[in-house]
């Protein structure tokens, strides 16, 4: 059994349209972006996956080994938490979701892009706290 | 001698009674002449009618059913008749300075499209047990002054964005290749509340964000949102 994750909120919030997963971690103002077979495995991990299970269903649709498909998992996963948009879910919250969808092509490892260009403009407007009463 | 360029001075206000006059005279006090002050009542219900028709007619009124304030602020712009534009929310007050140190700028940059101040947040009474030390910000809309020229280049703000729209701006702007430049000094109050429209905004404002990245990205691969 691998490990499962939760999506960071409130501090990150996360959109999946047209095959594509955007996310935002509101803290930072740092937005990301992942298409293609990487859109599918955001999905899933933000469910709930467990990342064994993924792999598995990644390898098995795609023709790959499952070590290649961990491994990608694996390297995405601490990609992802490092940049504080997922956390460690609780023990025993393992979702059954695996991939959803297909993604066109072949196989693509997972890639997560970075943009920054945004940051300092949304950090410039940060909420107030909500209305006292 | 050339002559001064007119400021348009657009505030929009939904129910902004209880500040409006002070917003109004904060722009009546600046030391930049010539000025025009446009206020644009998005439907309020409460005295705010009664207080742009006061005396004088010193202002020039517009009205429409509650539409949201980057409508407002369209509806301003479109019967702007100066060469540059400003906005002010009626709740803020702005430094009696404030426009003439920023048109001073563009007179000294030829090619400045558009000037960025401070602003400071300013607690009512009632509320100074929430104040920050980081007082100093730089979102407000109330801050800008723009060339009425940048505005046809990159276009209105968009009116189905809540809390965003000045944001969208000028990320708009900086991919048109606009680039702001910002005065270190908070010549801006910006009145902090029990109704600023930035308090409980949060799954919404997030929502926002997400539209800003999606169409940025967008804007990079030359693909329509």
């Amino acid at each position: 059994m691998g490990s499962s994750f939760r999506v960071n909120e409130p501090q990150v919030t996360a959109k999946v349209m047209d095959g594509e997963a955007v996310i935002i971690h509101l803290g930072t103002g740092v937005y990301y972006s992942m298409d293609g077979v990487g859109c599918m495995v955001w999905e899933s991990i933000a469910a709930g996956g467990d990342t064994d299970a993924i792999a598995a269903s990644l390898a098995e649709r795609y023709g790959i080994g499952r070590d290649a498909a961990a491994a990608d998992i694996g390297r995405l996963v601490d990609e992802l938490v490092a940049q504080e948009l997922v956390a460690a879910a609780e023990s025993g919250s393992t979702a059954t979701a695996t991939l959803n969808g297909a993604a066109p092509g072949g196989y693509e490892p997972p890639v997560l892009k970075r943009y920054d260009d945004m940051a300092e403009l949304l950090a410039l407007d940060p909420p107030l706290p909500a209305a006292p009463r | 001698m050339e002559a001064r360029p007119l400021v348009s001075c657009v505030v929009p206000v939904f129910n902004g009674a209880l500040y409006l006059t002070e917003a109004i005279e904060s722009i009546e006090a600046q030391t930049w002449r010539p000025i025009e002050i446009i206020v644009v009542d998005d439907g309020s219900t409460d005295g705010t009618p009664g207080i742009i028709a006061g005396p004088g007619g010193r202002v020039r009124a517009l009205g429409q059913p509650n539409r949201g304030p980057s409508a407002a602020r369209n509806a301003g712009m479109a019967i702007a008749s100066g060469e540059f534009v400003a906005f002010l929310d009626a709740d803020d007050l702005w430094a009696p300075d404030k426009l003439a140190r920023q048109m001073a700028r563009f007179e000294a940059l030829a090619g400045l499209d558009v000037s960025l101040c401070h602003a400071r947040n300013w607690w009512i009474d009632e509320l100074k047990h929430e104040a920050t030390s980081d007082s100093d910000i730089m979102g407000s809309v109330s801050v800008a002054v723009i060339r009425r020229e940048a505005v046809d280049r990159v276009g209105l703000l968009d009116e189905t964005l809540r809390h965003k729209d000045w944001t969208d701006w000028l990320l708009r702007a900086a991919d048109a290749g606009i680039v702001p430049e910002t005065l270190p000094e908070a010549l801006v109050l910006r009145r902090i509340h029990h109704h600023n429209m930035s308090r409980n905004r949060g799954s919404e404002d997030a929502e926002e964000q997400i539209r800003l990245a999606r169409a940025r990205l967008a804007r990079r691969r030359g693909t329509p949102t």
